[in-house]
């Protein structure tokens, strides 16, 4: 048995009257790679952000979200990543992009300028920007929307962290975008050993790079497990209907596309 | 022959299009001028209008002249008019003014009788003093309590610092250039009551510069004042907006520090429209400063214009009005160079 990274106990998360996480349970091995699937509204981003410490003010929580590994209360940047859904919003419009990735190489390995700018030519270098030291003085309105997410990747590893926490990471790229980003992830991953925690609503992205699985319906956990389970032998109706909906370059044209029936859940 | 429906003329001025016009000027020099050229057919309204508006008030300069000097008879009012040219039709007389105009001559002011330039230069140092150091002060302290405000939108310092602006900008210039009159140079008799510099103090070098400054203290506060609150209020909201974007978050992500989120993104995101608001509050600065002159005593450009029209001065007014458009021009296309270079999205000149 693998070393646990993540416990999430009986997480509740509600803002105001609605309640957008309700009694959510699951574990996170070490090196393991979790997809979190469900559909808009479903909590799962709520899920991603109450693990980072990132909830609004407003939010009211219970339950526990426990770190086994940390004898501390782990730290957002040096500790745990953080890649956002829309990548023209991680970055900051008027600063140059090896700034960004520089101050948070300063922020928490605590070098100097010079060397916090080395460690960003490196970084870009490894999220594939082409001629990373020639467009360390670069903003981000020079770069292309895949480019703007592989530099805010970059700044999310920046500190080295062990958790890479990325809320839909690609839902805002095109579709060859979104396999480069994905693959970059996957073997940054691998490389690093990181721990990877990713939003979806892609079923193909989840069983194609995730070794669990979990499924959130309005806010519960309805299935969890290995990808192979729980995309093989599905035992929750609605993990079966959600498969069901996916829709590939291969499904027949002419054919409806299925529905979910809330009514049929309950 | 399609093509020539789309590129009408001669095609080989296409190329034309593509190039940038090759010019033995400098960049910024030319940039510079392309926007003086292009300033000028509203100059030109500007004055026609303000000339024509000086015409239709009743009485002219030498009625002026002859109510001030007050023993004249009509014989040697006759010679004053035609001496002045005001014997003939306004028409005339603006054709005059403007071809004396386009080879760089302002004219003769008759309330000062010299030439309106040397008038204008002796006056225009005064009053960019006056409005330069109000606006540097007024942007610098007013960003700076803004971002204090701003860091944290809703709590007591925010609601402190915003009321308080709100109160000061609803006071107009010229009452508080009158309290401040009273408590410092009357009560306190801490600074001079009014006036540039001290008459026939005899003082040269440095000496003369802090007087001038002291002089200067009184009118710059409740001018800067006013337009404080302004720079304040506008970096507040901006950045009370700023703190709902999806950046702050990220940056929370990436565990930067409250200071840094606040100074280096927050604050320098939101100072970008307060930049743009410097350049359009250039113009009001100088009604402004009309007012505030008047109050303590101070020889500048604000109280020439109001001589020029209470004397029917118009070659003098129009010079005031022209040297005043010209300022704002400056001033606003300083503006622009700033933003561009504080908004690598923005780029002027090119």
């Amino acid at each position: 048995m693998t070393e646990t990274y993540l416990h999430v106990r009986n997480l509740c998360v509600s803002y105001g009257d609605t309640a957008a996480l309700h009694d959510v349970s699951l574990d996170l091995a070490k090196g393991g790679r979790l997809a979190v699937i469900g559909e808009s509204g479903s909590g799962k981003s709520t899920l991603a952000m109450a693990i980072a410490g990132l909830l609004p003010r407003s939010a009211r929580t219970g339950g526990a979200i426990e770190f086994p590994g940390f004898s501390h209360v782990p730290k957002l940047g040096k500790d745990i990543g953080v890649l956002f859904q829309d990548p023209s919003g991680s970055l900051d419009p008027v600063m140059k992009v090896g700034d960004q990735i520089a101050e948070v190489v300063m922020t928490h390995l605590g070098t100097g300028w010079i060397s916090a700018r080395v460690r960003a030519v490196e970084l870009l270098d490894r999220v594939r920007i082409p001629k990373a030291l020639s467009r360390l003085n670069s903003y981000p309105h020079e770069f292309s929307g895949g480019q703007k997410q592989r530099i805010a990747l970059a700044a999310a590893l920046a500190g080295n962290p062990s958790l890479l926490i990325a809320d839909e990471p690609t839902s805002a790229l095109d579709t060859v975008v979104q396999r480069h980003i994905v693959n970059l992830l996957d073997e940054l991953v691998r490389d690093s050993g990181l721990t990877l925690l990713f939003v979806t609503h892609d079923i193909a992205l989840a069983s194609e790079r995730a070794d669990q699985i979990a499924v959130l319906y309005k806010g519960k956990l309805v299935e969890a497990g290995s990808a192979a389970k729980v995309l093989g032998r599905p035992e929750h109706p609605y993990t079966k209907a959600l498969i069901g909906t996916h829709i590939g370059l291969d499904t027949p044209r002419r054919k409806r596309l299925t529905e979910i029936d809330a009514s049929e859940l309950q | 022959m399609q093509t020539r429906l789309f590129f009408p003329g001669n095609p080989s001025r296409l190329n034309t299009y593509s190039r940038q016009p090759e010019s033995s000027l400098p960049p910024l020099v030319s940039f510079f001028l392309r926007r003086l050229l292009a300033t000028l057919p509203v100059l030109f309204v500007v004055l026609a209008g303000s000339f024509l508006l000086l015409e239709a008030a009743s009485g002219d300069a030498v009625d002026s002249y002859v109510a001030r000097s007050g023993s004249m008879d009509a014989e040697q009012i006759a010679q004053l008019r035609q001496e002045w040219g005001l014997d003939q039709g306004p028409a005339y007389r603006f054709k005059a003014y403007a071809s004396a105009l386009a080879r760089g001559d302002l004219g003769w002011s008759t309330a000062f009788e010299r030439p309106v330039a040397s008038v204008i230069l002796e006056r225009l140092p005064v009053t960019l003093m006056l409005m330069g150091v109000a606006t540097a002060l007024a942007f610098f302290i007013g960003s700076l309590l803004g971002v204090v405000a701003g860091a944290n939108p809703g709590s007591f310092r925010d609601r402190f610092l915003s009321i308080g602006s709100l109160a000061l900008y609803a006071v107009p210039g010229f009452w508080l250039g009158l309290v401040l009159i009273v408590i410092f140079a009357v009560d306190l008799r801490w600074l001079p009551i009014g006036g540039i510099e001290s008459v026939a103090s005899g003082k040269t070098g440095l000496a003369r510069i802090a007087d001038i400054g002291a002089h200067l203290i009184l009118p710059v506060a409740s001018l800067a004042m006013v337009y404080l609150a302004l720079y304040l209020r506008l970096m507040r909201d901006r950045m009370s907006e700023i703190w709902r974007d999806p950046l702050v978050n990220a940056l929370k992500a990436r565990g930067l520090s409250r200071g840094r989120i606040i100074w280096r993104h927050v604050a320098r995101n939101a100072v970008l429209p307060v930049i743009t608001m410097l350049g359009l509050q250039a113009a009001a600065m100088l009604g402004g400063s009309v007012v505030v002159e008047s109050v303590f005593a101070i020889p500048g450009f604000g109280r020439l214009a109001a001589e020029a029209v209470a004397r029917r001065d118009t070659p003098l007014l129009l010079g005031v009005i022209l040297c005043s458009a010209i300022t704002v021009v400056i001033v606003n296309l300083l503006v622009d160079l700033a933003y561009g270079k504080l908004d690598p999205r923005v780029r002027v000149g090119r």
